[in-house]
């Protein structure tokens, strides 16, 4: 593993890598740091700039606009009390407090510091724990890849919050758009209508695109005059040793909790942070002074923010599963450099494999570099205001998926995915399920048919093998979680109503 | 919410119908070893189907009260700038990127709030620019061209 690493040091060491990287991180903090523009979105929008790229550059611009934008949410969340990102929102509760009192430079600074242990230890774990997992993935065939595929679809309903059932059907719906295309097992066209841009089923890029980035900004387009300014001066950045003492062990243990709640499929960076922040608090020794605005309160979300940064990757990297939306766009940018995720990736390119490792823990110093030195610029990308900021995304919108193949029929798949993608948010139907089905759809299909086939069409063989019917077991309990939790409560709520 | 809910279910349901009458004119594998092209759209139609009724009864028992906002005074903006894109899209096809952007920024810029002229003009050609330039020039990625470009 050491050679492996030093391997992709090597490789890292390189200047239009590590420009990319620190582009990545500047383009994803200065993202972060836009409310209403978020990690999944910022991801998916500027995906199409990688096309060109080889991979290790491309990746790795992605990877850093992940945890950049990730850290970047924590600026507006100090500043203005508004999470820059879902992850953010924890963030804001002491972050502005301690910004109120005049200390918004010690806040970022905090956040900064935070943050870089948080996303490193996270990409530490990620580098121990993924080799010896791929090696597991490695004695798979077709029963456990469709009991793999399943683990991902279950989390569809942990990601559709109040809407479970609205969750699920659009899932389904997802599920079905991807077996738009010619049948892999029979060489079958399905739903293509003789139009040959769909032969090989719906690209989902664009389709990720119009869902994450079109739609949400017609959404915003709704409060889009609120003027944005910033009182605050910025003054002490550095954290003093006082604080640091304070910091380092929250961080750290936040930055662990993040990394395993990214590792589970489904939990994204805000419920990371809101469990470090609880644990923080149990674990001070003065819990009273949470939501005061002390160093700890800031220090514990914005670690374990970034820490599901490198969990979430895990399950990406060894099993081909995205662990929620924004790495579900990473999958499709590594498929679109001709990269699988998956155990075979470890086997057939670790080079490559080791090469994102270290270059993601670049990513994260940059991070904390860029956090100090350019926090004023990013201050001021706040104040960008919204009605210029919005026809720009549009433009984005349209380039990018233009770009994917030269092709205009992409920008109107991303279009007509963005009109229903709008609809769908006003109606309350949640739109990470579609995208997740649309990604582990096919892989469902063909695992399932091939698990048929090996079987002679007896279904038994995806229980009867061990590893197949524990991962099912898991995707059983996973997606029935949030029903049975929300049906507790609400009997709990009703014997509390009787007394 | 309520109307919204029970539009959706019968178009999904409808969606669900139009599967399984696609799908039945696949070629069968019935009695083979293999599954044929029809086995994985028909689960999954029948349980939107499925789905579909459920979301549609339970709506229709239910006292929601709240509206969707999808005819709201504030969604007339969101419907406009649908069409301002499509007339983009439409123009990129013809005068290409380098003309067709700054007069779609300039439009919509307007449109949202800005008066400043000068302003306007100089935003939307320094816009254009810059996307010009990180796409086309430093990055290599195409860019419409339109068919005078």
């Amino acid at each position: 593993m050491l050679e492996l690493l030093g391997h992709g040091l090597a490789a890292v060491m390189n200047f239009e890598i590590l420009f990319m990287i620190a582009c990545g991180v500047a383009a994803g903090i200065a993202i972060g740091a836009l409310p209403g523009l978020t990690a999944t979105m910022g991801v998916a929008l500027l995906l199409p700039l990688t096309f060109g790229m080889d991979a290790e550059s491309g990746i790795l611009l992605l990877l850093g606009i992940y945890a950049g934008a990730i850290y970047g949410g924590s600026i507006s969340a100090i500043l203005l009390k508004t999470p820059g990102t879902p992850a953010a929102a924890a963030t804001a509760i002491d972050g502005f407090e301690m910004s109120k009192r005049g200390e918004a430079g010690r806040a970022l600074g905090i956040s900064a510091v935070s943050s870089y242990i948080g996303g490193t230890l996270s990409v530490i774990l990620l580098i121990l724990i993924s080799p010896q997992l791929a090696k597991i993935g490695l004695k798979f065939s077709a029963p456990e890849y469709f009991a793999l595929a399943m683990f991902g679809l279950s989390i569809i309903s942990s990601v559709s919050g109040k809407h479970v059932l609205k969750g699920i059907m659009a899932g389904v719906i997802g599920l079905l758009v991807s077996t738009v295309g010619i049948d892999i097992v029979t060489g079958y066209q399905r739903f293509t209508f003789g139009n040959m841009n769909l032969f090989n089923g719906f690209s989902f890029i664009p389709v990720m695109i119009g869902l994450f980035a079109l739609s949400q900004s017609f959404i915003s387009l709704e409060d889009m005059m609120k003027k944005v300014s910033i009182k605050q001066s910025l003054h002490r950045i550095l954290p003093t040793w006082e604080d640091m003492k304070k910091v380092i062990p929250t961080a750290l243990r936040s930055g662990l909790i993040g990394t395993f709640i990214g590792i589970i499929p489904g939990a994204g960076g805000d419920i990371g942070a809101f469990v470090a922040y609880n644990e923080a608090k149990r674990f001070s020794k003065h819990p009273e002074k949470f939501g005061t605005g002390i160093p700890e309160a800031i220090a514990a979300p914005e670690a374990a923010n970034n820490g599901v940064t490198g969990g979430a990757m895990v399950p990406l990297l060894t099993l081909g599963i995205p662990g929620d939306a924004t790495t579900a766009i990473m999958l499709g940018a590594l498929i679109m450099q001709g990269l699988q995720p998956g155990p075979l990736l470890f086997r057939d390119h670790a080079p490559l494999v080791y090469t994102i490792f270290v270059g993601f823990l670049i990513a994260n110093f940059f991070m904390l570099i860029l956090g100090f030195v350019g926090i004023k610029w990013f201050t001021k990308i706040i104040t960008i205001p919204a009605y210029i900021l919005t026809p720009v995304i549009f433009v984005l919108c349209i380039v990018g998926s233009y770009a994917i193949n030269n092709n205009f029929f992409d920008v109107i798949v991303m279009f007509v995915s963005g009109i229903i993608g709008y609809v769908m948010q006003k109606l309350e139907f949640p739109a990470s399920p579609i995208v997740l089905a649309l990604i582990l759809g096919p892989m469902a299909e063909r695992e399932l048919r091939k698990s048929l086939m090996m079987s002679d069409g007896e279904i038994s063989v995806l229980f009867t093998r061990p590893i197949s019917a524990v991962l099912l077991s898991i995707a059983v309990i996973t997606f029935f979680m949030p029903i049975i939790k929300k049906t507790i409560t609400n009997i709990r709520q009703q014997r509390e109503g009787q007394k | 919410m309520k109307k919204g809910n029970m539009i959706i279910s019968i178009i999904l349901i409808l969606i669900g119908i139009f599967v399984l009458f696609e799908i039945s004119s696949f070629p069968s594998y019935e009695g083979g070893t293999i599954t044929g092209p029809d086995f994985f759209p028909r689960i999954l139609a029948l349980t939107i189907i499925g789905l579909s009724l459920i979301l549609f009864i339970s709506t229709f028992i239910s006292k929601d009260e709240s509206k969707t906002g999808l005819f709201d005074i504030y969604a007339i903006k969101a419907y406009i700038t649908m069409v301002s894109i499509l007339a983009y899209m439409v123009a990129l096809n013809i005068i290409g990127f380098i003309f067709a952007t700054p007069l779609f920024l300039f439009g919509l810029v307007r449109f949202y709030g800005m008066k400043h002229y000068p302003k306007l003009v100089l935003v939307s050609i320094v816009i254009t620019g810059i996307i010009y330039s990180v796409f086309k020039l430093l990055l290599a990625v195409p860019l419409p061209t339109g068919i005078i470009g």
